[in-house]
């Protein structure tokens, strides 16, 4: 059996997986919110892509700057619009977590009534893909040159910010403990706005190489978003690191995972998002803090016992 | 007229719509220890919070250095001269121990002078140098506790605020800690004291204030109300 094509398929996806949960990694562990809508993050970079390469002949560099600066203020405008809001009033994490599926639900809709009218409820960057080589039987295109380089940049330039720069470092103060870090002079609310906007950013980009590297629909993030929480629970929802192994995780496991069962059960391919139903499953089951200290499970009790010291 | 540094009048607060301290009047003078003392619940470190604008003010202000500072938030009143010491949850615990003491010294912009009072402080806390690149959440009781009073005084406070600070303490270590605050309060920080431990904190202070059920039922000089027999009996228990 030739497993180049899965592996390069694993590679692949598992970066874009890994690009598109390190935002959900940054925000979950400032914020503490479980962000559902973090899906349309995905799928607004990617229709800024797929729309300005096909409609305005933009180059994919310039689409994606766009589609970075398109997700972060979606990302932004939902933190000032709902999310903080409802936490000024003392919102439960598990209402937010509601709100977000909400949120995520009116984007998803508004976007499918304009893809509806315009034409594009199936759509592909057309970007100008090229064979630059081989591996074994899988080709190696222009757009893995996008990809690997994007997500290994993100992940050594969110390292760098959060711990090297007095804004990164306050971010993980605030992760750690809000009040404290307010009484230590952390101007949080600003904070927070730059945390969400390079958030979304990153998630946008994503979304948009998603687009330039198979065919999207109003629904592609929905449809990754299991995926990018598998990614993120793996990496114990903190760590940029543990993200990255998280997203390669996910993307092996689906690839080769169904490939297997395709040839030796006649499984369906379909059935593809399954594994990363399991994946999920089973870290929360067996090592809840995935691979960093994070006790995802204690603390999500704690929290829906409600507040209080 | 004696110097306030900080004052409350009519203070009325709490958290959401539970109010927790009814109309506390309180006074702290400038250069001198003020302690606060009184049974578990009784709405002390809600006090303390309040002061540094972490609970919902119903009535009432908070007055710092002359100017009221009531509806400030509490970054803006760190940058005003505040430190706050939390009873607990006091340093980041995935931070590094250096890392919380940069935290600390957040709102400053003297570079070189932050450099020198990092020297400085790991010269007096010997133990946070030999622990600097540890995490935080690593460190033992009194090691936090010492951590956490280090780190508020990173950021050059005018007035610190001290929320049982030797609180579940080996005896040795409050010895220390006490000698540490002492040496605060010489080199001209106004400080306020929460104490559990009413009569180490009344012997220890100038100004002493107990607080039951959220409100102020005594003050006066530590000393004299250390001879009071009434306080004696209410809350020392009868000897
Ligand atoms: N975050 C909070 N939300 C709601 N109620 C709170 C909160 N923190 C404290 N309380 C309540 O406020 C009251 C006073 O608590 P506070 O911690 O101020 O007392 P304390 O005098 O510091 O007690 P201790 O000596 O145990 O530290 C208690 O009834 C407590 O349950
Ligand atoms: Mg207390």
């Amino acid at each position: 059996m030739d497993l180049s094509i899965p592996l390069m398929n694993s590679l692949t996806l598992g970066s874009l997986y890994t690009l598109m949960a390190l935002g959900l990694t940054m925000s979950f562990s400032v914020t503490k919110i479980a962000n559902f809508a973090h899906a349309e993050l995905v799928t607004i970079g990617g229709y800024v892509t797929a729309l300005l390469v096909n409609w305005m002949g933009y180059g994919l560099g310039e689409s994606l700057i766009a589609a970075f600066f398109a997700s972060a203020l979606l990302a932004v405008a939902m933190d000032e619009g709902v999310f903080k809001p409802m936490i000024k009033r003392g919102s439960k994490p598990l209402f937010l977590l509601v709100a977000s599926i909400g949120i995520g639900l009116v984007v998803r809709y508004l976007l499918f009534i304009y893809a509806d009218l315009n034409a594009v409820i199936t759509v592909q960057a057309k970007a100008n893909v090229q064979l630059i080589g081989r591996f074994g039987r899988a080709g190696i295109t222009t757009i893995h040159l996008w990809v690997f380089p994007i997500t290994i940049a993100s992940v050594v330039l969110l390292h760098l910010m959060f711990h090297y720069t007095k804004p990164g470092k306050a971010l993980r103060a605030m992760a750690d403990n809000e009040d404290l870090a307010r009484v230590s002079g952390v101007k949080i609310y600003t904070l927070r706005r730059l945390m969400w906007f390079i958030a979304g950013g990153i998630t946008g980009v994503a979304g948009g190489l998603w687009s330039a590297y198979s065919v999207i629909t109003p629904e592609i993030g929905w449809y990754a978003l299991l995926r990018i929480f598998a990614a993120s629970i793996l990496g114990g929802l903190v760590s940029f690191w543990g993200t990255i192994a998280g997203g390669l995780i996910v993307g092996f496991a689906e690839n080769f995972g169904i490939t297997f069962m395709n040839t030796y059960f006649n499984v369906s391919t379909a059935y593809r998002p399954l594994i990363s139903f399991v994946i999920i499953v089973i870290v929360l089951l067996l090592k809840p803090t995935g691979f960093a200290g994070f006790d995802f499970i204690g603390w999500l009790k704690e929290k829906m016992k409600g507040g209080g010291e | 007229m004696a110097d306030y540094i900080i004052e409350s009048r009519d203070l009325t607060a709490g958290y959401g719509k539970a109010v927790i301290i009814q109309d506390v009047n309180f006074q702290a003078e400038r250069g001198k220890v003020t302690a606060i003392v009184g049974p578990n619940g009784s709405g002390k470190s809600t006090f303390l919070k309040t002061l540094f604008g972490l609970t919902r003010v119903f009535n009432g202000n908070v007055i710092f250095d002359g100017e009221d500072i009531t509806k400030l938030p509490p970054e803006v009143r760190a940058r005003k001269g505040l430190g706050f010491v939390f009873q607990v949850n006091n340093v980041f615990p995935n931070l590094t121990v250096r890392e919380n003491l940069e935290m600390g010294a957040y709102a400053r912009t003297d570079k070189e002078q932050i450099k020198k009072d990092m020297e400085e402080i790991l010269d007096i806390f010997p133990i946070l140098r030999e622990r600097q690149k540890q995490k935080a959440g690593s460190l033992s009781g009194g090691e936090r506790q010492m951590l956490a009073m280090a780190m508020a005084l990173m950021g050059r406070p005018k007035l610190l605020l001290l929320d049982e600070p030797a609180a579940a303490l080996a005896p040795k270590v409050v010895t220390q800690i006490f000698m540490k605050i002492r040496d605060i309060v010489n080199s001209g920080v106004t400080v306020i004291l929460v104490e559990q431990h009413a009569k180490r904190a009344l012997s220890f202070c100038d100004m002493g204030y107990v607080f039951s059920s959220g409100r102020i039922v005594m003050k006066g000089p530590g000393k004299d109300l250390l001879a009071d027999e009434k306080f004696v009996e209410a809350f020392l228990g009868k000897r």
